[in-house]
């Protein structure tokens, strides 16, 4: 297994505000990397900058050797790496179709096989979307709209795909089949960095998981090395240590759903 | 160059095309023809000449302000950089029309982009805003640089430079078909669909590998430059033009009038609006001049409260109303908002232009 994404050391500073302090990290060829860590911690701070929509303040990271410019995010995802949001941003007036039709044309160039349109309805077939083709996303529920915005990403060819909390916001079942659909990615060949907050998700599907709080990783291992971490489990876990990481599913929701309607 | 549009256009959209090309070419041959076979008098055959050119002007204006959502107020000073700059290559240089039109275009789309690259980082009003003192700065150095535009005396044109306007109108023709072919290959080809995405959401865009920069420059410059050349035209059509008149804010809010009328963001909403506005202009204005400013005011306010569309949202209802698009929920419905409602307007579009020549003649 070669290292695909390298981080190092990056930090991002917002004024003095030390958003991402000094995190390294890698990703290896076909793997799920989880990343979390509380709320403010730096995770999407850390995407912005590693899909390269946002300049480092220091550090840099690197793709297959390659830096990855921090300049604007179109060129980092000619370079293979896509992010999604948080709060999806389909765009709203063009049909489900469409919306992976830009991410197609405009992404990494891929192996052509078949027209553009019989290869983004592929996608969507894969995502579990083909028969909604032709709507438009204000017509799609919460978890089509999450798989919309993956499948989008999925389009333009990506080596590394940055998930930013897919899962969240979902109900139990919903979570699943997009966890399995997460993996499913994973074994086409693409790898993964997801933020999570539905821990048994993120354990669940993660090869190794890294922990931030506070801009600084605290841990990093395989999920059940991490949450023995003290300083995970206070930072993150231990806050009302009467939780079992399994138990707080139904917390997530409300905030994402929250987020979602503003 | 329409073979290699269209062949591009046929594997894109599945719907339409050939019906669209056949459309294109009965109107072009219809408005070729009819002053050939019914002279419409000199008055009527010229003003149809020059909406020839504001149709033309305004579907340029709508590739910024409809396709990408950037509404410009600044549209006169490219009109004016191509008047000028083809009036003076005419004047001192005796270049022939066609030559100065083009050069004047190009200059205009190059000056679009110097001003166009940092401003467009702006959105929505900001952009807007900028455009406003883009074209007011213009006017004023175009006014005092007496050297180069005349100043306020303005530049005549040399007799006998230009086509007759009998001739313009067909030159007016040529201009508006070939605009009339960018703009739907600016819609439909693969390029069309990132200037809605970045439209829709610029950053999102750009996380999917769109060049929001890249494309909005490309259009601004498609965009100054046709309305360069509308320029040139205008100004062979005038044989006299002061940058009072050319660069004046009245220019640019004519562009967005038509645009805003015909419907913004369509593919040919502005070839009608251009109608609207010559009707308008010359029927009314001529004989009520004080009412100029209301009348386009209140124009504006009743298009915005009551079709957003415009004259294309008014032709969408009356096509819904009679059944002949029944399902909205259809890609095309996704982008039925701009794009699809546009592929019948071609017959109307020319049946207006019709209409209007052979019902007052």
């Amino acid at each position: 297994m070669s290292a695909l994404l390298v981080g190092e050391s990056v930090c991002k500073y917002f004024g003095g505000l030390k958003a991402v302090d000094d995190v390294s990290f890698t990703l290896d060829e076909g793997e799920i990397l989880g990343l979390i860590g509380p709320n403010g911690a730096g995770k999407t701070t850390l995407f912005s900058v590693a899909a390269g929509s946002v300049p480092a303040t220091a550090g840099r990271v690197l793709l297959d050797g390659k830096q990855v410019s921090g300049r604007s995010g179109h060129r980092s995802v000619h370079q293979g790496i896509c992010r999604t949001h948080q709060i999806v941003r389909p765009f709203a007036r063009l049909s489900v179709l469409d919306n992976v039709l830009v991410g197609h044309h405009y992404g990494r160039p891929g192996p052509g096989h078949g027209t553009p349109r019989e290869h983004a309805m592929g996608i969507l077939e894969f995502i579990g979307l083909a028969d909604r083709s032709h709507q438009l996303p204000s017509q799609l529920t919460l978890v089509d709209r999450k798989r919309l915005e993956v499948a989008r990403a999925l389009a333009t060819n990506p080596r590394v795909l940055l998930l930013d909390e897919v899962v969240a916001g979902l109900n139990p079942v919903e979570a699943q089949r997009l966890v399995d659909l997460i993996r499913q990615i994973r074994d086409r060949g693409t790898s993964i960095i997801m933020i999570e907050h539905v821990m048994h998700a993120v354990m669940g599907v993660s090869d190794r998981v890294m922990v931030l709080d506070h801009g600084r990783q605290i841990a990093e291992g395989t999920p059940q090395e991490v949450v023995k971490v003290p300083q995970v489990i206070e930072a993150y876990l231990g806050r009302d240590d009467d939780e079992p990481t399994d138990a707080d599913d139904p917390e997530p929701i409300q905030p994402a759903e929250e987020k979602h309607d503003a | 160059m329409t073979t290699a549009t269209q062949s591009r256009r046929v594997r894109l959209p599945a719907w339409a095309s050939k019906k669209v090309l056949v459309g294109f070419l009965v109107v072009f041959a219809l408005l070729y023809s009819v002053p050939l076979v019914f002279p419409l008098g000199d008055y009527l055959h010229n003003i149809v000449g020059l909406t020839f050119m504001f149709m033309a002007a305004g579907l340029a204006w709508n590739w910024l302000g409809g396709y990408v959502g950037q509404i410009s107020f600044g549209h006169a000073a490219m009109f004016g950089t191509g008047g000028f700059v083809s009036a003076r290559l005419a004047v001192t240089f005796g270049l022939p029309f066609w030559a100065t039109w083009l050069i004047g275009g190009v200059v205009a789309g190059l000056y679009a982009l110097l001003w166009g690259h940092p401003t467009l980082r702006l959105r929505g009003p900001y952009f807007s805003i900028a455009t406003i003192g883009v074209g007011e700065a213009t006017r004023l150095v175009a006014t005092y640089w007496t050297d180069f535009t005349g100043g306020s005396s303005g530049l005549s044109l040399p007799i006998g430079n230009g086509p007759t306007k009998f001739q313009l109108y067909w030159y007016g023709l040529y201009l508006l078909a070939a605009v009339v072919v960018l703009s739907y290959w600016l819609r439909k080809s693969r390029i069309g669909l990132a200037l809605l995405a970045i439209k829709e959401d610029v950053e999102a865009a750009s996380d999917v590998g769109v060049n929001p920069s890249f494309y909005q420059d490309l259009v601004l410059f498609l965009s100054g430059t046709v309305v360069g050349v509308c320029g040139g035209f205008y100004a062979s059509y005038q044989a006299f033009i002061d940058p009072l008149d050319m660069f004046s804010f009245e220019r640019s809010i004519s562009f967005v009038l038509i645009g805003v009328i015909g419907g913004i963001g369509t593919i040919l909403g502005p070839a009608m609006g251009a109608i609207v506005f010559i009707v308008i202009q010359e029927f009314l204005l001529a004989n009520y001049p004080q009412l100029y400013l209301g009348l386009y005011g209140v124009l504006l306010i009743v298009v915005i409260l009551f079709e957003p569309l415009g004259i294309s949202g008014l032709i969408m209802w009356v096509g819904r109303r009679f059944g002949r698009r029944p399902s909205p929920s259809t890609a095309a419905g996704g982008l039925s908002s701009a794009a699809s409602a546009p592929d019948r307007p071609t017959a109307p579009v020319g049946a207006g232009g019709q209409d209007e020549k052979q019902g007052p003649s």
